[in-house]
């Protein structure tokens, strides 16, 4: 168990329980260790945090809550994993939340592995996807509540 | 920048894992054959490009934003199963 500096305050999280980088994420290439976070209060949004540089830390959602599926798996699964897509905040006051749907992350449970992988073609069926009001349990994210002292209570999702 | 002039069917080799082959040349285009291993990415510059934008634009959604936004729309996280892709 080693305590990293995140955005959300001291986190201490198992070697084990790290994720690792293996397909990189363009721009952020030298990053390769990282933790899945959750608030139970953000309902089916995790938190990818660096667990090399504290200040990097992106919002992520599984696709079907975008009406997006991906019929392609990464070259780099070798193991089943779980797609999800990053999270971009509107810009403006009534903007909607968009997602990174050219280059999702594919998550490998097994070996605690992820990468970004680039799509040119995803579907977007015209009937709404159903999606879960919580992220996907094979992630195991870890669960995070403030507590007043600054300081984070965690757990297991 | 190293240059080389190459023909249909010859290639260039990177390192020990990389061969790049032209496959055809035709109206001022040439069709490239590339292979590698699994974990090497292969991208067009443009698409690469686009990829790093929109990774910087996900950066910005600090945890503080984030809630911003939730508090805004109460009922948001019950709502975005209906959200359109946008991107």
């Amino acid at each position: 168990m080693k305590t990293y500096d995140t955005r959300f305050g001291p986190f201490s999280i198992a070697d084990e329980e790290v994720w690792h980088c293996i397909a990189p994420m363009p721009g952020f290439t030298d990053l390769q260790r990282f933790a899945l976070l959750h608030l139970p209060s953000q309902g089916p949004f995790v938190w990818l945090q660096s667990l090399d540089e504290a200040l990097i830390t992106f919002l992520l959602v599984a696709p079907e809550h975008f009406n997006i599926r991906y019929s392609q798996v990464p070259h780099f699964a070798k193991t089943s994993g779980v797609p999800m897509v990053m999270v971009i905040l509107p810009q403006t006051e009534n903007g909607t939340l968009q997602s990174n749907s050219l280059a999702p992350l594919y998550f490998l449970p097994e070996t605690r592995q992820f990468g970004q992988w680039i799509v040119e073609h995803h579907e977007m069926p015209t009937e709404p996807l159903s999606a879960a009001h919580l992220p996907p349990a094979e992630l195991q994210a870890q669960i995070i509540v403030p507590i007043q002292d600054q300081s984070l209570a965690t757990g297991t999702a | 920048m190293l240059v080389l002039t190459r023909r249909r069917g010859q290639a260039i080799c990177i390192g020990d894992n990389i061969r790049i082959v032209v496959t055809r040349i035709e109206d001022g285009q040439v069709r490239l054959g590339i292979e590698s291993s699994d974990n090497v990415t292969i991208l067009r510059e443009e698409l690469l490009e686009t990829v790093k934008q929109a990774n910087q634009s996900a950066l910005s959604s600090a945890p503080e934003a984030f809630n911003h936004w939730l508090n805004q729309q109460p009922k948001a996280v019950d709502d975005i199963g209906n959200t359109k892709d946008k991107a």
